[in-house]
């Protein structure tokens, strides 16, 4: 008996111990970053750079930034939805501002990625308080209380009206409300394996968020795009800044 | 002749003990020779306003009364300049809302740094980046700053610490605030983390007119005045009035959104650069001269004069130039831009920056000085 009680407690502790070597593997270890580029056309933005915008005007672009929410993996076998939120800034500092980061994924073979450019309502029904510091959603500077919204997407700068290099109009368009939210589709299959990071490279169009129906959008009649009362307008641009969006070749 | 001898005896035995006592040095480190004091921190929370996020505390610096309490004594105490005349107080005066109303303030060689002291009140929230050009990103580090700083208190810190260990309190307070085993342990490092506990504790009231008008029930009401301005602060009239852009950068509940702004005071020289590049001189973005921290507007009538300079000696001032649109740049916040506000909507505005004043917080004998 008393043999018996040793031998099983020499067992255990074997498998104990052995179980503790074991390297831990999970189904969530793979990462994918979304890392984002601008251009204007065809040459590469930058941020205080003159871009045309038509064949007289120009401008200088100091901000733009959005909120993406609502990641979804695409796969045969079911998609998986994210929680995560980001902000992507194309006028950040370093390419981190403008690459979004996407942690504990589940290993296996996707046919793409969908998101939405702004912040999804459940997510959008919150204040930035209720959200870590370090968290995208905490930042006031993206919320309006006078539209009990966060601002999906903020676009500001300067305009030369006259094509004489005087930069003298500030324009800015900053989107927001669910009415903005704008759906993106990545089509692109990829393969996502424990412990390692897959990125994705997206580019975004700056120009084409002024090109509305083949027109530039008059920023010189309308430079201050912010209120509720130009929902209509705001929604074209949450539109166009969506369709700005493609899978970098 | 026996008395004598053992008279003799005794003067040698005091005399060896004499010399043996005289080579003791008092400095000398011993090991653990705080051990005796009892070390039993006890945690705080602190309460803010409803309407604010939550306060961040670093894991490895947790709020204890005794932490509490070193910091209070710490940022009080001249011991940190060089000639000891100058403390953390002598900038960041509590009846001033933690400014001391000078556009700039002269260290202990009286020589005045470039840009003016700011309000600590809500300091705990400032995640961004701390002083005007948000060059540190901790309260910790913002700490070990102003000691070394040739246009402050122009010392070292292995002689502040130094100070602290020869001090007849300090290292029983740090012991109880960190449970040092020693008085060889104080460190520089320890006496930041004290000073920003006590920061971390500067949070508004709560109790402004403003924070009452806002809340049902109060019973507190603007006036018409006062609301006028309030709504074209947060540009809520529906467009009966004009919008002053205000909140784009001084955000509700802590009345400002803790981000950084070019607001059109400088003029720019050739090349996207001005006589202080602020934040652009951190990150070495030159998209980003001349921005600056949107300072908290809470208490904003104690804080004169105004901006990072110091320039607005009244916040008439102030709104005359943001009426006005201020100098063109290409960074320029697109929301500063020429308003055309008459002498009773900026009457208006200023009644509205008047209800942010909260006395209770300049009042509340916590934040003064111990001494």
């Amino acid at each position: 008996m008393d043999f018996t009680i040793k031998s099983l407690s020499f067992l255990a502790m074997v498998f104990m111990v052995s179980g503790c070597d074991k390297p831990e593997t999970t189904m969530e270890s793979s990462q994918l970053n979304l890392s984002f580029s601008g251009r204007y056309g065809t040459v590469p933005f930058q941020t205080l750079q003159p871009f045309p915008i038509g064949t007289v005007k120009s401008i200088k672009i100091s901000k733009l930034d959005f909120y993406l929410t609502g990641f979804t993996l695409l796969s045969p076998t079911g998609n998986i939805e994210l929680t995560d939120a980001a902000l992507v800034d194309i006028t950040g500092n370093s390419d981190q501002d403008r690459t979004v980061i996407l942690k504990g994924l589940k290993r296996g073979d996707y046919s793409g990625i969908r998101f939405q450019v702004g912040v999804k309502p459940d997510l959008n029904k919150k204040l930035p308080k209720d959200f870590k510091s370090n968290h995208p959603l905490s930042s006031t500077s993206h919320y309006w209380e006078a539209w009990n919204s966060y601002i999906f997407s903020k676009i500001e700068g300067v305009l030369d009206p006259k094509g004489d290099k005087v930069y003298d109009l500030g324009f800015a368009v900053h989107t927001g409300t669910d009415v903005c939210l704008e759906s993106v589709q990545i089509d692109k299959s990829f393969t996502l394996t424990d412990h390692q990071t897959f990125s994705l490279n997206l580019d975004l169009d700056v120009e084409k968020i002024f090109l509305q129906g083949g027109q530039y959008f008059d920023l010189e009649s309308s430079p201050l795009n912010h209120n509720p009362s130009n929902i209509p307008t705001l929604k074209l641009f949450a539109t166009s800044l969506a369709g700005a969006i493609q899978l970098k070749n | 002749m026996g008395q004598w001898r053992s008279l003799a005896i005794g003067c040698l035995t005091a005399l060896i003990l004499f010399i043996a006592g005289c080579d003791f040095d008092p400095s000398e480190p011993i090991e653990g020779d705080l051990l005796h004091i009892p070390y039993q921190p006890e945690s705080v929370t602190l309460t803010a306003p409803e309407t604010y996020p939550e306060l961040e505390i670093p894991g490895d610096n947790p709020l204890t009364q005794e932490g509490i309490k070193l910091g209070r004594k710490l940022f009080f105490d001249p011991i940190v300049s060089r000639d000891s005349s100058l403390s953390c107080s002598s900038c960041h005066q509590p009846d001033k809302s933690f400014t001391d109303g000078l556009a700039t303030s002269p260290g202990v060689d009286k020589i005045n740094g470039r840009r003016s002291a700011m309000s600590l009140l809500d300091i705990g929230f400032q995640n961004r980046g701390l002083f005007w050009d948000g060059r540190s990103p901790s309260l910790e580090i913002q700490a070990f700053l102003p000691v070394e700083d040739p246009v402050e208190m122009h010392f070292q810190w292995p002689g502040v610490v130094e100070r602290l260990k020869r001090h007849r309190d300090y290292p029983m307070e740090f012991r109880k605030a960190f449970g040092i085993p020693d008085v060889d342990s104080i460190t520089k490092f320890l006496a930041v983390k004290a000073i920003a506990q006590f920061e971390r504790t500067l949070i508004s009231s709560g109790k402004s007119k403003y924070d009452l008008a806002i809340t049902p029930g109060s019973g507190v009401f603007f006036s018409e005045s006062e609301l006028r301005g309030f709504e074209m602060f947060f540009d809520r009239s529906g467009g009966r009035l004009p919008d002053a852009e205000c909140f784009h950068c001084h955000n509700a509940p802590l009345m400002s959104s803790l981000d950084f702004f070019n607001n059109g005071i400088q003029s720019v020289r050739a090349g996207q650069v001005f006589d202080d590049n602020g934040l652009g001189d951190v990150t070495g973005n030159q998209a980003q001269n001349g921005m600056f921290k949107a300072p908290s507007l809470r208490n904003i009538v104690m804080t004169a004069p105004y901006m990072h300079d110091g320039r607005f000696s009244s916040l008439e001032q102030v709104i005359d130039h943001y009426d006005s649109g201020g100098f063109p740049s290409d960074n320029k916040n697109p929301f500063i831009r020429k308003l055309g506000l008459t002498p009773q909507q900026k009457s208006d505005l200023l009644a509205f920056l008047h209800t942010l004043t909260d006395s209770s917080f300049t009042n509340n004998a916590s934040f003064r000085s111990p001494f």
